[in-house]
């Protein structure tokens, strides 16, 4: 029993990770690109959910959309200054521009938040509900809701409207689209702001369950690794991978501490790099 | 019976689930000019990049001098005189014409790597350098060659990356569509090229979509469609053969 | 001419320094800077010439400090035997990422990152060899027989005579035939693959030379300041390392040592900025991608305009 409510844990946190994964595989597919940035947009999402919804006063639920729309705003920012400039640019400097934005991000926030971590109050109070034989925090529920819902909207964009279509073609064939007319750039904008947005989801859905600081961006990397598990290039990849991480995770919480899980993590992430490098 | 110079038997290559080459085989003499066609997607870039070492085949033999490549590393493979040119053009960037060939003369194919901190002597750095010098006279390129290559017009760069693979000594020569983009005289240019290669003792493999240069240029001509082997012999039979017309031609026919 | 007659004069300069400046802290510094100048040219090898993106010189650096540490805190060798040991020990760790070379741009970049993390993971964990978040202190000044090194002027001429040796083997390097191999498989590691080269064995070699030198300026670094915690070696420190070589223009060397003093100076000088330090050295690389991709070393040239 103990099992399977370690399992069901996991999936929530699994599906942060999924959702923030979704984010580096939307740019992967359609520029090839791997966002260093991407694990700061959780963070911005937290700190100005946290900002708009306590320091405002704002109801949670009109914070948490002002903070994944302003996010996506940052990410739009990112793809003006940053990846249109550098368009044609090597791979080199477009890896290190977007490690430079991430630590640009990442500073800001340590100048506006201050180095302390912050609490982000949780939503429901900590009564757990209980369906049958597993207890799940009214969070995880949360969780699970709003994951449901963002991936039906992103379906819903990706078949009913053109940005959505244009996305996809690109993603599909980047050389055919633009022989077809695909206005690259707007897509490219749009590809952000997407994968800004849905880091920000990640980061304020997460937040309740760790702190908010300035540092937050380091879940980036497990994300990433998400992705990686999920085949790097495939969008349900990317949830199935996050689940299978988070899940893993909380299996290993009790026997491994944090820093070795961590690092157990990351050696995932180079043995599934690795062995996709080899398989070619 | 001797050797047949270069070999491949029922080489099968499947990616994706999708069979790119179905059991084709070939085998080339020594000093032939061999022609490579079919309409895309037959799997002839499949084929040289499985004789290359890029992809492992699902079962199949490639023989090359008697002996087995299969298996070897790619740069293994051009240490054993198999060279190839590639069908897109990517010079080295920030190299001159003439690192161009050196990073192939430098043979590292064939074992280098023991002598990597040291520098080659005195006589071997002046006979390389003579190769060189003749390589790149051979080719024309001899006054731009210390210009970077990437800043040459698409002819030079073509023929920079003839050189590139002409610099690691091979016996046997597989061209990926060597006279894409080039203009009439610099494609007249090329066949002489490669028939005085030829006259030196070097053998070809070449696949191209410029019809009169390989019926021109090959004795032999190999037909490939859809991954499989379809026809095989003198440009004359093979103009006329009615499954390679079909291949070509075929839905526009009907 | 002029040429030569500038690097004599920037020679001399060098040497003289430590005559001329007594304050301390300055000294400290510039040997500091002398010691970036390390990460820096293993980096500017391993990027600018074999075009290899590494995000975890960290993580090298970090083995180096430790090994160099341990080995004379805890089995008291002398440190003429530790500094190499601890540049043979980053080396190895390099290699043992063998079957990560097979990896290409953004994804081997990726790879150092979760390298450089697990190192930094490892050593704050496993506290009974490396004493977790504390380090290791006590770490002791280089002493050759009965003479100790422990005045900076002193430490200084150290750093900069294995410096001159390594820029020496560095530029050595470069202009061989083994510099124009790691070019071509920079550019092109397919077609460099089919000139002969044997493109995992050299991007090995690489990688095992950057880290070689990581691992020295590890230990240079251990016993100058005489303390090490896996605080020092993390992402921003990789960041920095890699920002050095940018900021000198990739592939050069002079450039590149260029960086190091800079970005080790910079944020002294900035001591009163500290917190907006990262802040503006990310806008700054931000703004030398964009406007300057050819860094210090194409702005001396005269070639700042952006060709990207």
């Amino acid at each position: 029993m103990i099992l399977v409510q370690q399992v069901v844990g996991g999936l929530a946190i699994g599906l942060v990770y999924g959702l923030v994964a979704l984010g580096f595989v939307l740019l992967l597919r359609s520029l090839d690109l791997i966002n260093f940035a991407q694990g700061e947009m959780m963070m911005v999402g937290a700190f100005l959910a946290l900002g708009a919804w306590q320091g405002l006063g704002l109801p949670f639920p009109l914070a948490f959309v002002a903070a994944v729309l302003a996010t996506a705003v940052v990410g739009l920012v990112m793809d003006r200054l940053v990846a249109h400039p550098l368009r044609h640019a090597s791979l080199i400097h477009l890896v290190i521009a977007t490690v430079a934005v991430s630590l640009f991000l990442k500073n800001a926030a340590l100048l506006l938040g201050g180095p302390e971590p912050l609490v982000f109050p949780s939503l429901f109070g900590e009564t757990p509900v209980t369906f049958g034989a597993v207890r799940l925090a009214p969070h995880t529920l949360l969780i699970l809701g709003a994951a449901l819902g963002l991936v039906g909207l992103l379906q819903g964009f990706f078949l009913w409207t053109r940005s959505g279509l244009a996305l996809r073609a690109v993603m599909a064939d980047a050389e055919m689209a633009a022989l077809l007319g695909v206005p690259l750039a707007r897509v490219r904008a749009v590809a952000f702001a997407l994968s800004a947005a849905l880091g920000a989801t990640g980061g304020i859905l997460i937040a309740p369950l760790v702190f908010v600081s300035f540092d937050m961006g380091s879940l980036g990397l497990k994300a990433f690794t998400a992705a990686a598990l999920g085949g790097l290039y495939s969008i349900p990849g990317a949830i199935w991978g996050g689940l299978l991480l988070g899940v893993l995770e909380n299996l290993l919480a009790g026997t491994i501490s944090s820093g070795y899980r961590d690092a157990l993590v990351y050696t995932i992430l180079i043995a599934v790099l690795v062995g996709r490098a080899i398989r070619r | 019976m001797a050797d047949p110079f270069f070999e491949v038997r029922e080489l099968t290559v499947r990616f994706d689930g999708v069979t790119a080459l179905d059991r084709v085989s070939l085998s080339v003499s020594s000093g032939e000019i061999r022609g490579l066609i079919g309409p895309n997607g037959a799997g002839k870039t499949t084929l040289f990049r499985t004789i290359a070492g890029l992809v492992r085949p699902k079962t199949g033999s490639i023989f090359f001098g008697g002996r087995s490549i299969l298996g070897l590393s790619p740069h293994h493979i051009v240490g054993r005189g198999v060279a190839r040119t590639f069908q897109a053009n990517q010079p080295f960037p920030g190299l001159t014409v003439r690192e161009h060939l050196r990073v192939g003369a430098d043979g590292w194919g064939r074992g280098a790597v023991g002598a990597l901190f040291l520098r080659p002597d005195r006589t071997e750095e002046a006979r390389l350098r003579k190769e060189a010098d003749q390589l790149l006279e051979f080719l024309g390129l001899d006054p731009v060659a210390d210009q970077l290559a990437s800043e040459l017009p698409y002819g030079l760069q073509r023929l920079t990356e003839l050189g590139r693979a002409l610099a690691t000594r091979p016996r046997l020569l597989l061209l990926d569509e060597p006279a894409a983009g080039l203009r009439p005289e610099e494609r007249r240019a090329l066949a002489e090229r490669l028939r005085a290669l030829q006259g030196r003792g070097l053998t070809l493999l070449l696949v191209e979509h410029q019809m009169p240069l390989v019926m021109n240029l090959c004795r032999r001509i190999t037909v490939l469609h859809g991954g499989r082997f379809l026809a095989e012999g003198s440009p004359e039979v093979i103009q006329q053969h009615p499954e390679v017309r079909l291949a070509y031609l075929g839905r526009e026919a009907q | 001419m002029k040429r030569i007659f500038g690097v004599a004069a920037a020679l001399v300069f060098i040497l003289v320094l430590p005559l001329v400046i007594r304050d301390r802290y300055i000294l400290h510094l510039l040997t500091m800077s002398g010691i970036a100048a390390f990460l820096s040219i293993g980096i500017t090898l391993l990027l600018g010439v074999a075009g290899q993106v590494s995000l975890g010189q960290a993580g090298f650096y970090a083995v180096g400090a430790y090994a160099s540490a341990l080995l004379t805190t805890r089995l008291g060798w002398p440190f003429w035997l530790a500094l190499p040991a601890a540049g043979t020990a980053a080396a190895g760790a390099a290699l043992t990422l063998g079957p990560v070379f097979h990896l290409r741009g953004h994804f081997l970049a990726v790879a150092t990152v979760a390298f450089a993390e697990i190192v930094r993971l490892v050593l704050l964990n496993w506290s009974n060899v490396t004493n977790g978040p504390r380090g290791i202190v006590g770490i002791p000044p280089p002493q050759f027989g009965s003479w100790v090194l422990d005045s900076v002027s002193t430490y200084y001429y150290l750093v900069l005579t294995l410096l001159c040796g390594a820029l020496w083997i560095g530029v050595g390097l470069r202009r061989g035939r083994l510099g124009r191999a790691w070019r071509a498989l920079g550019g092109n590691p397919e077609a460099a693959e089919a000139s002969g080269v044997p493109v995992m064995k050299l991007k090995a070699l690489a990688f095992g030379l950057a880290a070689f030198a990581a691992g020295l300026a590890g230990s240079l670094y251990a016993h100058l300041v005489g303390f090490v915690s896996p605080h020092t070696f993390t992402f921003e420190e990789s960041v920095r390392i890699l920002a050095m070589a940018v900021l000198g223009g990739l592939g050069s060397f002079s450039g590149g040592v260029g960086g190091a003093v800079a970005l080790t100076l910079l944020p002294e000088l900035l001591r009163a900025f500290e917190q907006y330090r990262l802040l503006i050295l990310s806008a700054l690389i931000l703004v030398i991608l964009i406007f300057f991709p050819r860094g210090l070393a194409g702005l001396w040239e005269g070639r700042g305009r952006n060709d990207g």
